[in-house]
């Protein structure tokens, strides 16, 4: 584990209430209904969360079939448990950490190599800088980039680049200290660069 | 779990691995300035920054999806599984219970036809915020956006023949009675920030 020796930070352990925003109060407010047992709320709450989860766990699954499998998983738990809720945190937190166990669990099921053994190889991006990469190409460089890192590493690059959350907030999700995560972030990222530099450093974008 | 190579630290692999963050803005006060005193006088960790800013181009080009999957699909199915859900937790109930349900259904169906007798077809609507009442009869959660005038929010609801369930809440939210051809005029409307069908399959 490394050590951080000069940038710490404090560790908000307040609720947001506060500072929550419109969509953060509105999501509150639908939970309530569902503690309540009210179809419709959790429906809009469905609604709300689907695509976020989608995509979260596209990138760390990489399994289509056992997408959706996980997140109506995800969800029955907020169902069935939205009184265990507690509010030290934001409601997204408290889900996609639901979602994150649920993905790994299924992982460990499915007995897959974290080192992306069963994923193509990266389309070759081409012989010169001249060459332009389409967007499924890029794409699949991502995956394949992607595939690269464990799914704990995984995890942190989605949940910061993608989900814009704080390194505090995704240590709640994956259940760590936020020092961890600044360790997987130091490495996965390095990882990214030799995967992806000639894409980023080759102003094609 | 993901093993973590031995490595020497210092504050360079502290710097960079918060560059993700204070690229984009997402760090406190007191890490922005660290972070900032240290890329002063460091040539190396200011190299892994100016490479930050294309690597997170690319991934918001590359990491968009071309599909987020299908929503309605995915909702009929958590649905089915919500049913058997409840019916797994009534499985423990004791050997009694199938008999004194049985009652107070029976005690139910009289009680709920003497209630229609009295009432005649009246919704019963329910807002996100009240408790107690037993249905939601609302098709759509509408926001508007911020400063949109009461007049504005009017007219648009009559123009789409839109009927007001429940609202505003705290956050502004509205419930709203609406067939699916006003829904998706109102998600066009320059007002609404937000609208979504909350029951599965086109709005009534």
């Amino acid at each position: 584990m490394l050590k951080w020796p000069s940038i710490r930070k404090k560790r908000e352990d307040a609720p947001a209430q506060g500072r929550a925003s419109a969509t953060e109060r509105l999501e509150l407010e639908l939970l309530e209904g569902i503690k309540q047992g009210r179809r419709a709320e959790f429906d809009a709450l469905y609604r709300l969360y689907h695509p976020r989860l989608w995509r979260f766990l596209v990138h760390l699954m990489r399994q289509p079939d056992a997408i959706e499998e996980v997140l109506n998983d995800t969800m029955m738990v907020v169902w069935q448990r939205a009184d265990s809720f507690d509010g030290r945190s934001k409601l997204s937190t408290w889900v996609f950490g639901i979602a994150y166990r649920k993905a790994l669990k299924s992982l460990s099921r499915q007995d897959l190599p974290v080192d992306g053994d069963d994923v193509d190889e990266p389309p070759d991006p081409g012989p010169g800088p001249e060459q332009r990469l389409g967007l499924e190409q890029l794409r699949g460089r991502l995956r394949g980039a992607m595939a690269e890192l464990s799914p704990e590493h995984r995890a942190v690059v989605e949940l910061c680049y993608f989900h814009d959350m704080a390194y505090a907030e995704i240590a709640d999700v994956v259940g760590c200290p936020a020092e961890t995560v600044k360790t997987r972030m130091f490495y996965a990222r390095r990882r990214l660069r030799v995967l992806l530099d000639d894409l980023a450093g080759s102003g094609e974008l | 779990m993901s093993v973590v190579v031995p490595m020497e630290h210092d504050e360079h692999v502290a710097v960079q691995a918060l560059l993700p963050w204070y690229a984009k803005g997402r760090l406190d006060d007191g890490e922005m300035q660290q972070v900032q005193q240290h890329l002063l006088h460091c040539q190396a960790c200011r190299n892994e920054l100016a490479a930050e800013q294309p690597m997170q181009t690319l991934l918001s080009v590359a990491g968009a999806l071309p599909e987020g999957g299908d929503v309605k699909a995915s909702l009929a199915k958590m649905h089915a599984l919500m049913a058997p859900a409840k019916q797994k937790a009534q499985a423990h109930a004791p050997r009694w219970m199938p008999w004194a349900l049985g009652l107070q259904g029976a005690a139910c169906a009289l009680l709920m036809g003497l209630w229609l007798q009295a009432r005649q077809a009246e919704p019963v609507y329910e807002g996100l915020s009240a408790a107690g009442s037993a249905t939601v009869v609302a098709d759509a959660l509408v926001m508007f956006k911020p400063g949109t005038s009461e007049k504005a929010v009017r007219e648009l609801l009559q123009a789409q023949g839109a009927g007001v369930v429940a609202g505003p809440t705290e956050t502004g939210a509205w419930l709203l009675r609406i067939d699916a051809r006003g829904l998706a005029q109102l998600r066009t409307a320059p007002i609404v920030a937000m609208a979504e069908p909350l029951q599965p399959g086109p709005a009534r």
